[in-house]
């Protein structure tokens, strides 16, 4: 009675947020962390903490929200993918390509200096407990990433400031895939999978499972999107098969998000009915993302039974993720402004570089608990702090006079 | 085609893994039930025929075992709790306060509780039994019916109005004779009952209240659904914590959160039929009776009973055609009985529950289905009389 009665109380918190909100428009820093979903992550950590896991109903929370996470990786991994449409890429200037590439050089390369310097940390207060390259590889792919579409919050009496081309291109975020897809196989922990007496043994196994299911994946999204392009019914088909999708990824321990992305790109490039599909993901994902961020909140939320994380590493964790993305990030595109002049004025530079992370980041960080071990979930909740920290940097905007409305 | 082949391929799937995550489960039965739906749709036959269909086929396919069917449920009851959400939010004051449908109602309900309960003392059962069973032999199946396709006529506000007023009454023996039953063990414990169904009304209000104002505040569809599918999992983790089947849970919380309005809650605020979440409920849920099913010797009420609630239902709903001026087309869907009744009719007789789904859900379907036929041949033909006697003039 007692844990119905606190999600009662849950539940009157979020919803007395809520009025607070619409009687007072928040600051663009508040807003910012609102269009992060912040706010449903807190709420997920309140059901978390209200629920012991002596609870004899927590098993039963515990098999949906595993899998629900499981689902929803490969749901993000899939939109992800079908941000990677070839002929929109082809659409985009050279340079810009290059711009974005040399980003995606300077902040991987920083990244992975950063973490190898610092494996014993990782093994000694971030508890994790083994597979270090595979932490990298995540950790990189983490850095990479940044939030899509760009937030729209307005600082109140300033203008709008137009959005820079490069905003437009999450090329980063479809580096960080490419990387989990390519450094997955060769550091899988368990390379040996037998679906019926058919091995599939070592990293081209593994790669060649991870490369079927995705395209298997594709195909399958695409029957279903060409027998029902709109509707209730097709949105329960999609279900159906991103669910057993992602149960199939659980099986061999794949990630689920590069399955997801591979089909993602598998369908946004094969299909006929392109502009639905992308419609139809992104009504989808309003419903989807705050499930996410509660049910991670809830993960987070669980320290009051058992020692879920450790404090004095966890903000300096942070702060060094936040730092070391910047700085690459810094570099990359000081680099890209002094070859192909992206960008152009130093506050568009500062802006780019300090670019909030997202969803896709938080999910690169939660798939870590499928593909690692872990003595205690610091990483974890150290990236989804950096994650939010990242939203608070926001640069303010230039007094020049409005240029649209 | 397409799609039936996705469905065998994950099926496959599954027979080729030694241990199937729950996931490839989930996304099996749902693909499988949505299939199911579309197959019966292209065979002329209502969708949720289909469903049970494929549920059934799964229930009695190989691959399945007890095993993997029990590790979904807790994800079968939020989708569980989404239909009852569903059913509960449908129901207005406007149809209670109508006359005319609550009159029909309760002659639609009334007629097989009576033919029932008259045919079942004479076997020997417990009084409490033959009660319980007299008044679920009411209640129809809403959840079958089409909505769009009845509203035209009474059918649905019939089929919500005569399923509350056998919940309640259902709840209401429960509470006396559970009452009874708790007065025999002391005073000490009858108090503690009290003081426990006390305090789950008072938070039960509480909460209806606060969702209550919630719904008023959100606007967008994806808010709201959001915001229905976040009811459904703490109604099943609710259900958990209390042992009370989340169907059944989920539903009184509707009917409450629709009571709770002057006029119901609009049906833009209502939770949409989401035909995905109910086709996984249901056909889970008849997957699972398939497996539960030992085949004992029936009882010999058992046919009987079957027997007196066709006849019961039809006499009501000649009563109702007679005194209300319903056409025979108003009541005729509501013969079969659906998820509520089998859920309940589960806690009272668990052995015998797959047989009366098959006998109520899927043979009073089938039944309904062609008595429907027979009537629009006959319709069909006067229409056709008349007009070569229109043209003969």
């Amino acid at each position: 009675m007692a844990f119905i009665f606190s999600l009662i109380v849950g539940f009157g918190a979020f919803f007395f947020g809520q009025k607070i909100f619409r009687w007072m428009p928040p600051h663009p820093l508040i807003d910012s962390l609102r269009i992060g979903r912040v706010h449903y992550l807190l709420l997920g950590i309140l059901i978390g903490m209200f629920f012991p896991k002596t609870n004899e109903v927590f098993h039963l929370f515990e098999v949906v929200r595993y899998n629900c996470i499981g689902a929803i990786l490969l749901w993000i991994g899939l939109q992800t993918g079908l941000s990677t449409d070839l002929q929109n890429l082809r659409d985009h200037g050279t340079s810009v390509i290059y711009s974005q590439t040399a980003v995606v050089l300077a902040t991987g390369g920083f990244t992975v200096l950063a973490a190898f310097a610092s494996g014993l940390i990782l093994y000694r207060y971030l508890g994790l407990l083994q597979n270090l390259p595979l932490a990298i590889v995540l950790l990189t792919s983490f850095a990479l990433t940044a939030r899509f579409p760009t937030p729209f919050f307005q600082w109140p009496n300033r203008p709008i400031p137009n959005p820079v081309p490069v905003q437009n291109l999450p090329l980063g975020n479809i580096a960080a895939m490419a990387v989990l897809c390519l450094a997955f196989p060769p550091l899988a922990e368990n390379p040996i999978f037998y679906l019926g007496n058919l091995p599939f043994i070592g990293v081209a196994g593994i790669a060649l499972l991870m490369l079927g299911a995705g395209v298997v994946g594709g195909i399958a999204l695409d029957f279903s999107f060409r027998s029902h392009r709109t509707g209730a019914r097709s949105l329960s088909l999609v279900l159906g098969i991103v669910i057993a999708l992602s149960g199939l990824c659980q099986a061999p321990g794949l990630p689920s998000l590069a399955v997801g992305f591979l089909s993602g790109i598998w369908l946004i490039n094969t299909t006929v009915a392109k502009r639905e599909v992308v419609e139809f993901t992104t009504r989808a994902n309003d419903v989807i993302e705050p499930i996410f961020f509660a049910l991670i909140g809830s993960i987070i939320g669980e320290f009051g039974g058992d020692i879920f994380f450790l404090w004095s590493p966890l903000f300096p964790l942070a702060l060094t993720m936040i730092l070391v993305r910047g700085m690459g990030r810094t570099i990359g595109f000081t680099v890209s402004q002094t070859l192909w002049q992206i960008p152009q004025t130093w506050r568009e530079l500062l802006a780019l570089s300090w670019h909030p992370q997202g969803t896709l980041s938080i999910a690169v960080g939660v798939q870590a608990i499928y593909l690692l071990d872990f003595q205690h979930y610091t990483l974890i909740t150290g990236l989804v702090i950096a994650v939010f920290l990242s939203q608070i940097i926001l640069i303010p905007p230039a007094n020049s006079p409005q240029s649209h409305t | 085609m397409r799609l039936l082949c996705i469905t065998l391929g994950i099926g496959i799937l599954i027979w080729l893994l030694q241990s199937p995550p729950e996931m490839v489960w989930v996304g099996f039965l749902l693909t499988a039930s949505i299939v199911g739906a579309r197959l019966a749709q292209r065979a002329k036959l209502p969708d949720v025929l289909g469903i049970i269909a494929a549920g059934l086929a799964i229930g009695f396919a190989p691959i399945t075992t007890a095993d993997s069917h029990q590790s979904i449920k807790p994800i079968a009851d939020i989708a569980m709790a989404w239909t009852g959400l569903y059913l509960g939010t449908s129901l207005s004051r406007s149809i209670f306060t109508n006359q005319r449908l609550l009159t029909g109602s309760l002659y639609l309900y009334a007629a097989p509780v009576l033919t029932t309960f008259f045919v079942l003392i004479f076997f020997d059962l417990h009084p409490v039994t033959t009660l319980q069973l007299a008044i679920l032999s009411g209640v129809p199946a809403p959840i079958f019916l089409d909505r769009a396709e009845h509203n035209l006529r009474d059918t649905w506000p019939f089929s919500l109005c005569v399923t509350a007023i056998g919940l309640c009454l259902l709840f209401l023996t429960g509470l006396i004779f559970g009452v009874q039953f708790i007065q025999k063990d002391g005073l000490g414990s009858f108090l503690n009952l009290a003081a426990d169904i006390a305090l789950a009304v008072l938070i039960g209000v509480i909460g209806i209240e606060l969702v209550h104002r919630w719904l008023r505040h959100i606007h967008t569809p994806t808010g709201q659904f959001t915001s229905w599918f976040a009811l459904s999992f703490l109604i099943a983790l609710a259900s958990w914590h209390v042992w009370v089947q989340p169907l059944i849970l989920s539903w009184a919380v509707g009917l409450a959160l629709s009571l709770r309005t002057k006029l119901g809650l609009r049906p833009n605020i209502r939770p949409p039929k989401a035909e995905a979440l109910i086709a996984f409920a249901l056909a889970h849920y008849v997957s699972g009776l398939i497996l539960d099913w030992q085949m004992p010797s029936v009882p010999s009420h058992f046919f009987p009973l079957i027997a007196a609630l066709i006849l019961g239902k039809i006499a009501g709903g000649l009563l109702c055609s007679r005194l209300t001026s319903q056409p025979v087309q108003a009541w005729l869907p509501l013969l079969p009985q659906g998820l509520l009744a089998i859920v309940c009719f589960e806690s009272i007789a668990h052995e015998t529950a797959p047989l009366y789904f098959i006998c109520t859900g899927i043979g009073l379907h089938l039944l309904y289905l062609l008595v429907n036929q027979i009537a629009q041949k006959i319709k069909n033909g006067r229409i056709r009389a008349l007009a070569r006697r229109t043209q003969a003039v």
